[in-house]
């Protein structure tokens, strides 16, 4: 029973990259079901500012700190898993990914912010 | 270094009373000075600077001498010390005004020469 | 061929940006204080740089993922968000003595106000970062900081006893001054391993989507290019060993340091010495930048990375930015920039073990690095290092508070 909850505990703080390839958040912290009749697996994902309450007196502090959303991620999005946590589909179709659609406008405006470096 | 200071409450001029090994200090800073303007005022009579070079490096080495200088002439010390302290202190304004003359005149080769006398001298 | 090409220009890079302002400030300060003595120390600290990075490097190539990203998965959140806020005051502080350090050799170089080029030297910068892409700031910045090594040939004309030179190489302990000779001895090693460096490191490596079959080039990269780096530092300490220790000069600003280039060489030797140290210095201006804003995006799992379109990664592009202004802001107070280089340069000694063990953990683990993983010798050298580290974390700040920033 333990080492599938360390398999879940393991991909805590690892990132989230969507199926476009972006990255899109870190997994901040989990929703484990099934602990009682000893097949535990995770649910959801939890992920933003506000899942940080769950990690600690640094994570509450910087919870309070920091204004945010919290996205849940159902497990069943996840395609694999390796050294990053991949999603079945883009991040906007997952609420992910929403702090960076709203700062995007303060970055449009400046002449080549639409070419590679 | 005010951090430094303020854990440093003793021996960082607070006090305002000069120490043997403050003063050492004060005198080999402003010897350095002196002997850098050496370097720096051979260079300029020989033509081997360039002028943007030697007007900013000896102001910021005339500096470092007045800093000491005045400091010195601030600060108290016991009797022992009082005759070294007027006499480092009359040196390291003698090396300061030294070195903003070549500040004042940094491509001038006549002037160079002079204030490398001069420093050789003050420095010996 | 072409492959042996790329690594040449790789390690050329390398060397021209392995200095900067903290190398030249401690390096030059060391000689002139203790004439050759502390050349071995200086080998030490370039050995823990090519250990560091390459396992860095190792792992970001295997994994895909750069420094502060496998510092919070090994750390977790707690841990490692105090990990990444000691990581970016240190990133910060040497950030505002880099741009210090570039408004200076403009000074020196140009005669103009040094405001007035704190102003001008952080316009460029943005610009310079905006506009070029990632291997060309590279580039540009590695291969003319290589001028620096006018250092080395103004080393070589002083006509230093090189017996004395050789004998430097051999750790020993001085008669007198003791803690502040092992001060410097300590800022030394913080000035080889600067944290920037291995940030940077390993986000480039993702950057230029460095693959396993590239491990040649990083390992080639870390050891020929930094040891080559290296030997820049000893340069400098040599030129201050041989010229300013026996006159008692002590180095209080970058002006000395060009006039060791200018005594031996004349004004060509001052001018390659002001370009070498303002391409150097600048270099790693933008490297700290990047540092900093690499390490909050990939803490907060943000999209990253210079290759992107700023669009496409707007928080990394306006965290850059925003590192950028407070850099400036810091040192547009007034505050001198080689004092800032001196205390960036010991902070950066305390916060390393928060980056270094849990790299050296993931480096070790088999199941994240497969056969990557450390072998014997990467392991032996990363142990060694790891406790030269610690013991000089621990020493730092005493020793700072004890010698009054080596003054004595």
């Amino acid at each position: 029973m333990s080492e599938t909850v360390d398999l879940a505990l393991g991909i805590l703080d690892h990132q989230l990259v969507d199926s476009e390839d972006f990255r899109c958040g870190k997994v901040d912290d989990l929703e484990l079901e099934g602990l009682q009749d000893g097949s535990p697996r995770v649910e959801t994902i939890l992920v933003g500012a506000p899942a940080w309450r769950g990690r600690g007196i640094m994570g509450r502090l910087a919870a309070a700190l920091v204004r945010g959303r919290m996205v849940r991620v159902p497990w069943s999005e996840v395609s694999e898993v390796d050294s990053a946590v991949r999603l079945r589909k883009p991040s906007q179709e997952l609420s992910l990914r929403r702090a960076d659609q709203s700062a995007r406008p303060l970055v449009e405006w400046i002449p080549g912010a639409r070419s590679e470096g | 270094m005010p951090l430094v200071c303020l854990v440093l409450a003793a021996g960082c001029g607070g006090s305002g009373t000069l120490t043997e090994k403050q003063l050492q200090k004060d005198m080999e800073t402003v010897q350095s000075a002196a002997v850098e303007g050496e370097l720096l005022a051979s260079d300029i009579a020989r033509d081997r600077t360039s002028e943007p070079f030697a007007r900013i490096h000896s102001g910021v080495l005339a500096e470092q001498a007045q800093g000491v200088a005045r400091t010195l002439m601030k600060g108290q010390a016991s009797r022992e010390l009082e005759s070294r302290r007027r006499q480092a202190a009359s040196q390291a304004r003698a090396v300061s005004s030294a070195l903003e003359e070549l500040h004042g005149s940094p491509g001038d080769r006549v002037v160079a020469r002079r204030v490398l006398r001069e420093l050789e001298d003050l420095s010996s | 061929m072409k492959r042996i090409f790329e690594v040449a220009l790789g390690i050329l890079a390398a060397i021209g940006g392995f200095v900067d302002i903290g190398d030249i400030v401690f390096n030059v300060a060391a000689g002139a204080l203790f004439g050759y003595q502390l050349l071995w120390v200086v080998v030490i600290g370039v050995g823990a740089i090519i250990t560091y990075s390459e396992m860095c490097g190792r792992v970001a190539v295997v994994s895909g993922r750069a420094a502060m990203d496998v510092v919070r998965e090994r750390l977790g959140f707690g841990a490692g968000l105090v990990a990444l806020i000691a990581g970016q005051l240190v990133n910060l502080m040497t950030l505002a003595a880099e741009i210090g350090g570039i408004a200076l050799a403009l000074q020196l170089l140009s005669g103009l106000p040094y405001r007035v080029l704190l102003v001008l030297g952080v316009l460029v910068l943005g610009v310079v970062i905006w506009v070029l892409p990632f291997e060309w700031i590279e580039r540009v910045f590695g291969y003319v900081g290589l001028t620096m090594l006018v250092f080395a040939v103004a080393a070589i004309k002083l006509r230093p006893g090189w017996s004395d030179v050789g004998a430097g190489f051999v750790p020993g302990v001085p008669s007198s001054n003791l803690a502040v000779y092992a001060f410097f001895a300590v800022g030394l090693i913080g000035a080889a391993t600067v944290p920037y460096e291995v940030y940077f490191y390993s986000s480039g490596a993702v950057e230029e989507r460095w693959t396993p079959k590239d491990l040649g080039i990083n390992k080639a990269n870390a050891i020929i290019g930094y040891s080559l780096g290296g030997f820049l530092s000893f340069a400098l300490m040599i030129m201050a060993g041989a010229l300013f220790f026996p006159k008692g000069i002590s180095p209080e600003a970058l002006g000395t340091v060009a006039l060791g280039a200018e005594v031996p060489l004349g004004q060509i030797g001052l001018l390659l010495a002001l370009v070498g140290v303002l391409f150097a210095v600048g270099g790693a201006a933008i490297d700290s930048v990047f540092s900093g804003a690499y390490n909050m995006a990939q803490f907060f799992g943000w999209e990253w990375g210079k290759y992107r379109k700023p669009v496409d990664a707007p928080r990394f592009t306006i965290a850059w930015l925003v590192m950028l202004v407070l850099g400036f802001v810091i040192v547009v107070t007034g505050v001198d920039p080689i004092q800032v280089t001196e205390f960036s340069v010991i902070f950066s000694v305390v916060a390393l073990p928060l980056t270094y063990i849990p790299i050296l953990l993931v480096a070790n683990d088999r199941a994240y690095m497969g056969r990557y993983a450390n072998g014997k010798v990467a392991n032996v050298f990363g142990i060694a290092y790891l406790v030269v580290i610690l013991v000089v974390a621990v020493a730092a700040i005493p020793l700072m508070i004890v010698t009054n920033m080596g003054q004595g």
